[in-house]
């Protein structure tokens, strides 16, 4: 399509100007996406909540506050982020100048998910712009609200050319993905991450993808279980069970499950009240498809809590299965939805061989008062990150890398990680160039004596 | 699937868990260093027989820069092994956080044939010092050096977790239908694509160290015998086959009428009256590689050089001048002894000039004047840069090696290439006490929590600020 060479023809050659490369220019850039998070706030909180029925307090430290938290930490740092790296030079280059720069790509395209949908636009952008690149911003056409707003407010804010929002679905996708970029970040599923890459490999375009899986959750026996199923209820059920590192499923011994199911189902009733439908802070299924796609899920397995479902306003309710088998199909797929399988292990031998057969995950949690056991599960598996007696919460520390390994992804961001993602480190040595004796050494004819040096 | 029970043998290999201790990465590592010492002069004659290599040449980069890797790798193990702790922000003062430094399984490293040992084994280091299972593929252009590394390298490395695969492109397309957890891959462009696109059906991450032209720009204003000298060592180290060699000159008209007697003079002086009967000038690979080289020569004129011998494979230092864009040697990389000279007005022009080109693995500039070598530095993107010398930047093993958009993606080298084959696991391990601090991120929300919330938040405007 023309247009979406255009846009991105457009990008490029804003980015070939210049003008993003001044650390005076990025900053203001940033500065501008503060404002626009503070003085539309209001804006973006209705469209989560048009597109996922998100409380506003689940919205707003969510979504919102890590993206100030970003900006803020970003605009702090970019100077020292952005400054040359000095390396250890050796006995040859010691007089030499000898640095690692920093430099921007040049175009990234970022193309984001519907489950997060203003942070996972947002936070990679901020590390786009903080690098110094011109950034093509493809928000998920299945959050519509949000994406419809991000095309709105971004070119009120932003440099109209340098970051430009392109909407539409997967024709108007691949049709972006034909241009040539010099970094894409997708968020999403290991199936479209395999045709994001595949499209990039044509211009070689180094990928960053920030994918899924099924993130296991072991639970001890020797653990403070009222606590450890807390904290579970909360990271399993927020968004309705849509967010990539929810713990999708949990492994325990067969003689707490019930246990397991008790804490949970009292934490419910903590959270929502009694009718589940009826909190204000319980969000809803995106769409019909999921909601379909997550109730047959349900098929043949024992439910020990929920169940109910209501298909006119894609409500699921906190759902528990218990015994299910590793088989089934509630273990196939990323549930992605308010459903909680329990498959029962006899040891933590077997649970970290369980998760080993799979697919490396993007999230991995292990509950435990023994600090030994969670460190042998930490180190006899693989994950994009781990969370050890909690959920969720390394997303939230920017000084860890945040991506996944094998299926679940290539990459990371998130606070500095996000700045080095986008940029290119080029090495530079700058010699002098007097000093010719120092270099006789090397030149031709060779012999036994100059080599022996 | 020919290679599928070799794969799968190793990631048997890689499940068992041997490759993970410090002391079993540290016994392959001093394995690798005894290859090199015992080996070396199998190493000085294979690589000799495959493209003439000098011996000095071979001894520096297969040999010399080899073991500084190796030894950077032995020294600093154990650091970059350990965890790596990380600033926490107000919610997590209390746990422990840190990055992982996680192996990523079974993983392929791909060599061509110009260094033919060093390019594999630098990776090779990396990915034994990571944790890792490897195959090593090897080049079948470099045949003595292929069979030499097929037939040695497994005696010294744990046959269980390294295999050496000799394979030629039929049979490499075939390996790279099974599924690594890492591919490095050194080679062309066009092949680098066809790596990348079979990594994609994997989710395979990659590293491809690529090529491209690799412009070399000489200011008015320096020591033109010191330029030559540099330029001339550059360009035709091992006969010019090298990725990061001085592609093309770009210089004024002036510059060049002096720049021709320095490369003359640097020419004779490197390699005699007759470059031929140099022990210390290389040759061409192979046929193929021979006549598309040879087929440069017929552009623009011949300044030095020019001559060839069919036989040996040999193409004499040169020098071209009067060249047009349109000739085919300004069109791909030359990865021979030849070297074109390009004239431009000013830097501007040549600037301008190397921006509109693909962005090359290594942009050169030479002057007395700073200024000028930062301009060209600051105005212009390739992989790595070297100001007033040619190739020493990939000497220095804290310098990162890669290139930049068609020039390739990663990089290695010294601690890179640790990281490269690592899976950097952020981890975060909490305490299970203290849960009222968590009661501010659990529903049922009310307008009191979200004030907190708020509140906490814009306490601090410096620094990472997440509270729930």
């Amino acid at each position: 399509m023309e247009r979406m060479q255009q846009v991105v023809g457009r990008a490029r050659a804003a980015f070939n100007s210049g003008r993003c490369r001044s650390l005076k220019f990025r900053m203001q850039q940033l500065k501008a996406l503060e404002r626009m998070v503070q003085e539309k706030e209001k804006e973006i909180l209705a469209a989560l909540k048009a597109d996922l029925h998100k409380s506003g307090h689940n919205a707003y430290s969510h979504e919102i506050l890590g993206v100030l938290g970003e900006l803020a930490l970003a605009m702090d740092k970019l100077p020292s982020w952005a400054a040359p790296q000095p390396v250890k030079r050796n006995l040859l280059t010691m007089r030499d100048e000898a640095y690692v720069c920093l430099e921007p790509l040049g175009v990234v395209l970022i193309i984001g998910a519907w489950n997060y949908p203003f942070v996972l636009v947002m936070q990679p952008l901020i590390g786009a712009i903080a690098a110094g690149n011109a950034v093509v911003v493809k928000p998920s056409e299945i959050s519509e609200n949000t994406a419809q707003l991000l095309a709105d407010l971004l070119p009120q804010y932003l440099d109209q050319e340098l970051y430009p929002v392109v909407t539409g679905g997967v024709p108007e996708t691949t049709e972006l993905l034909k241009e040539r970029f010099d970094h894409i970040l997708y968020t999403g599923n290991s199936t479209v991450g395999k045709i994001v890459m595949a499209a990039a490999a044509k211009h070689l375009t180094p990928v960053t993808l920030e994918l899924g899986g099924k993130s296991p959750c072991y639970i001890d026996k020797d653990c403070d279980l009222a606590v450890a199923c807390r904290r579970i209820t909360w990271g399993k059920y927020m968004n309705c069970g849509q967010t990539c590192i929810a713990p999708d499923y949990i492994l325990c011994d067969p003689s707490i499950q019930s246990k397991v199911v008790e804490n949970i189902k009292a934490t419910l009733k903590e959270f929502y009240g009694e009718d589940v439908k009826s909190s204000p802070d319980y969000e809803r299924i995106v769409n019909k498809r999921h909601f379909k796609r997550i109730l047959s899920l349900l098929d043949g397995q024992k439910i020990a809590h929920g169940g109910e479902a209501d298909e006119a306003s894609c409500f699921i309710a906190p759902t528990i299965l218990t015994d299910v088998s590793p088989e089934s199909k509630v273990m196939e797929e990323e549930i992605f939805g308010p459903v909680l399988p329990i498959v029962t292990v006899k040891s933590v031998d077997e649970a970290i061989e369980f998760i080993n057969r799979r697919e490396k995950p993007l999230a991995l949690y292990v509950f435990s008062h023994n600090k030994k056991l969670i460190k042998r599960v930490i180190s006899e598996t693989s994950s994009g990150g781990v969370t050890g007696n909690d959920v969720i919460m390394h997303f939230f520390l920017s000084t860890l890398p945040f991506g996944g390994v094998g299926n679940s992804g290539m990459g990371a961001y998130h606070g500095e990680h996000s700045f080095e993602t986008f940029s290119h480190r080029r090495a530079c040595l700058i010699k002098d160039l007097r000093m010719e004796g120092t270099n006789k050494v090397r030149y031709p004819p060779g012999s036994q004596k100059k080599v022996d040096w | 699937n020919p290679y599928a029970g070799l794969v799968s043998r190793l990631r048997a290999a890689w499940l068992s868990g041997k490759t993970r201790p410090m002391e079993y990465r540290v016994a392959q590592l001093e394995a690798l260093g005894r290859f090199l010492d015992e080996k070396k002069q199998e190493i000085l004659e294979a690589t000799a027989l495959d493209m003439g290599k000098p011996p000095f040449e071979a001894e520096f980069s297969e040999i010399l820069l080899c073991k500084n890797e190796l030894n950077t790798a032995l020294n600093n193990l154990s650091h970059w092994m350990k965890d790596e702790h990380v600033d926490k922000n107000l919610v997590t003062q209390l746990d422990s956080a840190f990055i992982r430094k996680d192996p990523y399984g079974v993983v392929l490293i791909i060599a061509p044939w110009n260094y033919p040992i060093h390019v594999f084994l630098v990776p090779l280091i990396g990915a034994i010092a990571a944790g890792n299972c490897v195959i090593i593929k090897p080049s079948e252009t470099s045949k003595n050096t292929e069979r030499l590394v097929a037939e040695v390298l497994s005696c010294y490395l744990d046959n269980d977790c390294y295999a050496v695969v000799t394979a030629g492109t039929q049979e490499t397309t075939r390996l790279l239908e099974n599924k690594f957890d890492y591919i490095f891959f050194t080679g062309t462009s066009s092949v680098g694509r066809i790596v990348m696109a079979a990594a994609a059906k994997h989710l395979t991450p990659v590293t491809l160290e690529l090529g491209g032209k690799n412009p070399c720009y000489v200011s008015d204003t320096c020591d033109v015998q010191n330029v030559a000298r540099r330029v001339a060592w550059g360009r035709f180290f091992n006969a010019g086959q090298t990725c990061i060699a001085p592609d093309y000159v770009l210089c004024s008209a002036k510059m060049q009428e002096k720049l021709l007697p320095a490369l003359r003079k640097a020419i004779a002086d490197f390699y005699g009256p007759n470059p031929q009967e140099s022990p210390d000038f290389g040759r061409i690979v192979g046929d193929k590689q021979f006549q598309q080289v040879q087929a440069l020569l017929h552009s623009g004129r011949v300044a030095i050089g020019g001559q060839t011998d069919e036989k040996e494979r040999y193409i004499a230092p040169t020098v071209l001048v009067d060249l047009q864009l349109s000739h085919p040697i300004m069109k791909e990389e030359i990865f021979g002894p030849i070297l074109p000279i390009v004239t431009v007005a000013n830097v501007d022009e040549a600037i301008d000039f190397i921006n509109s080109r693909e962005r090359p693995l290594v942009v050169y500039a030479f002057s007395s004047d700073d200024k000028v070598v930062n301009q060209v530095l600051e105005r212009t993107s390739s992989g790595g840069f070297c100001g007033n010398d040619t190739l020493m930047h990939v000497t220095l093993t804290s310098l990162p090696f890669g290139g930049i958009g068609s020039s390739g993606l990663g990089m290695y080298h010294g601690k890179f290439t640790f990281d490269t084959f690592t899976h950097h696991r952020g981890c975060l391990h909490r305490n299970m006490g203290r849960e009222a601090l968590n009661a501010l991120r659990y529903p049922p929300y009310s307008r009191q929590k979200l004030g907190v919330v708020r509140a906490a938040s814009e306490v601090k405007r410096r620094g990472v600020c997440t509270l729930l």
